[in-house]
């Protein structure tokens, strides 16, 4: 047996640093030196799925927005309809409208957070920059103009929700039937009034990322670029539809495997897959099985599958996105970003819509129903992808069945692949430079993953690269102060 | 003297949801030009409202040190913790600083707190020590002109 080179090593990243929740990477290192592997782990197990068994069906809506304080207006939105499936049970159209600006507002507020904040740094001050400054107080040292736009970007989208429901997080207004409070005329004109401004930040987003991207097109184009399926939901004309839509997956070429299929038909769709080396599930597509039938979900997955979106800007930025790739999807990760922007922009154009529907300040909010049926599945778009919530009830009413199919979890092939190709390209030998890491990082960073949500985590952030030898020894750790 | 009470916590820990204890009894009182917000955690949203009040007061539990402890907090961007979810009140104050959103005096009041298990009920201690911080509080607002109603 050769005895094992100088070169044989295995890095550990921890913490991964600007992600929802707390995880670490290994990359091993071959004989030769160079990258064999990779492995994404997440640390956080919180178990939400078992201890809501037990519970009456229509606490869900209520349990189910603490997983997240990000997107816990999407888990609402999913269980909600869940709920309603069970109750067999349509809520009037002002409640839909009132979600949906909820909704939509939550999407204002991830996208700008996993932007501006988290994401910027890298963009504006440099992947290599002063780690110690590579953060949203460096940005804003920096650029305090773009960094304050941020802010209120971010807080638009937690008002709609605040002056819907009365919190910004953890409401209690979305419920089995409708909603529980109502939006005023005041309000409604307060956040109209927002609009002008959030058009024009999310703007100056896309044009940092323009601006990037053309100065370092190969870096941005190669960037873990990979072939995946995706997943998305779509409305009946096959537009971007975030609420209410049906799934659509297409193949690597960008061709349609399966359109407007009902979500509650997911399982026929998409089975899971545990891991040894994480709490993180990896669900895949039936059909090809696992690991050929890998797909991602979120951002860039949405507008590979979309056909338009129904707003005039965001739907001229789609055009332009979709003539970098020609007929095929885009595929590069650090597209994740561009794609969040244009999102984002149309989900405050489509809130303008939505807030000038005359309906919207109905007081004709909640419909009743009872237990109606035994199961019930409820779907929306998450900020990071496409959600699922599946209840199985007793007779009374008694959950004796949950299962959460969250978005970070179906980016989990996606996000080790991910660093895998980074890594490969970064990473020569344990010697690594910390900004290289940076760009290990950057790669989970694209998904903005919330690993909160996907573990259903107790406890802090942060995350570790660990780089192995080619006998499994831990040979160097890095981990950034938590 | 505009003024901000922000209490934060998580009420579900027992004495983890002192700050918001006080900060609810601190509104019952109703003074004038002081307004009354609860949150569970300090988020970087919070800076965008700095530039309204002339000084803020947070109140937080906390699990050692003085049984209270009130201290004025000067804007840092050290110990940076990268997390999206919680930011410090020095932190809070150097983004609302160099972002141009204002820079209130800043004040934080933390109450020690005895027990941190599950359940919606103060301790004894707890409840103590927020009689303690109300009052210290109240002082404070009285100092910047607000008038302390008498039912105190």
């Amino acid at each position: 047996m050769a005895e094992p080179s100088s070169y044989s090593k295995k890095i550990i990243i921890n913490p991964v640093t600007r992600i929802e929740g707390h995880a670490s990477i290994t990359i091993d290192l071959g004989r030769d030196g160079k990258v064999a592997d990779a492995h994404f782990h997440v640390n956080e197990f919180r178990g939400f799925e078992k201890f809501c068994e037990g519970r009456p069906f229509t606490e869900m809506p209520s349990i189910a927005p603490r997983i997240c304080g990000i997107c816990p207006v999407s888990h609402a939105v999913a269980s909600v309809k869940a709920c309603e499936d069970i109750m067999r049970l349509i809520p009037p159209p002002a409640a839909t409208l009132l979600r949906r600006v909820m909704h939509l507002g939550q999407m204002v507020s991830s996208h700008a957070l996993s932007f501006f904040h988290l994401s910027s740094p890298d963009f504006l001050l440099g992947f290599d920059s002063d780690p110690a400054k590579r953060n949203i107080i460096g940005l804003a040292e920096k650029f305090p103009d773009l960094a304050k736009r941020g802010i209120r970007l971010r807080k638009f989208g937690r008002e709609c929700s605040e002056r819907i429901a009365g919190k910004n997080i953890h409401s209690v207004g979305i419920t089995p039937g409708g909603m529980n409070l109502g939006l005023s005329e005041e309000n409604r004109k307060a956040l109209l009034a927002w609009i002008p401004e959030s058009i024009e930040t999310v703007r100056i987003g896309l044009d940092i990322f323009k601006r990037y991207r053309q100065k370092h097109m190969v870096e941005v184009d190669s960037f873990a670029n990979f072939e995946t399926l995706y997943l998305g939901t779509v409305g009946p004309q096959g537009e971007l539809e975030l609420y209410d839509g049906k799934l659509r997956f297409i193949n690597e070429k960008g061709e349609i495997l399966n359109d407007q299929i009902d979500p509650r038909q997911y399982l026929e769709f998409i089975a899971e897959r545990s891991l040894a080396f994480s709490y993180l599930k990896s669900p895949y597509y039936k059909p090809l099985g696992f690991p050929k039938g890998m797909y991602r979900v979120g951002p860039l997955a949405r507008l590979n599958v979309a056909s338009s979106i129904s707003t005039p800007l965001a739907q001229k930025e789609f055009t332009e996105y979709r003539q970098i790739g020609g007929k095929k999807p885009l595929h590069g990760t650090f597209y994740y970003h561009y794609a969040r922007l244009i999102e984002a922009l149309y989900a405050v154009e489509e809130m303008k819509n939505t807030l000038e529907n005359p309906r919207v300040t109905s007081s004709e909010i909640l419909a009743c129903a009872k237990r109606n049926q035994a199961e019930g599945i409820g779907c929306s778009e998450a900020p990071r992808g496409t959600l699922f919530h599946h209840y199985v009830t007793d007779e009374n009413g008694i959950l004796t069945k949950v299962n959460l199919l969250i978005a970070t979890g179906q980016n989990n092939a996606g996000m080790n692949r991910s660093i895998l190709e980074v890594a490969k390209k970064q990473v020569d030998g344990p010697n690594v430079k910390e900004g290289a890491l940076n760009r290990v990082e950057a790669a989970i960073r694209c998904y903005d993953p919330c690993l909160s949500c996907s573990t259903h985590a107790i406890g802090a952030m942060p995350l570790v690269i660990e780089i192995r030898d080619a006998d499994q020894r831990t040979v160097r750790v890095i981990q950034r102060a938590k | 003297m505009k003024t901000l009470v922000i209490g934060y916590g998580n009420t579900l820990r027992c004495d983890d949801g002192v700050g918001i204890h006080v900060a609810q009894e601190i509104e019952k009182e109703g003074f004038d030009g002081v307004e009354v917000r609860t949150c569970q955690q300090l988020h970087m949203d919070l800076v965008s409202e700095f530039g309204d009040y002339d000084r803020i007061i947070l109140a937080d539990a906390s699990v050692d040190g003085e049984e209270v402890e009130m201290r004025k907090i000067r804007p840092t961007s050290q110990n940076f913790m990268a997390s999206s979810h919680h930011l410090g009140p020095e932190l809070l104050l150097r983004l609302s600083e160099i972002t141009h959103f204002g820079e209130p005096e800043l004040y934080l009041c933390m109450v020690r707190g005895r027990c941190f298990d599950y359940g919606d009920q103060l301790s004894e201690e707890a409840k103590g020590r927020a009689r303690s911080a109300i009052g210290q509080i109240k002082n404070l607002i009285a100092e910047g002109g607000v008038t302390v109603d008498a039912r105190s």
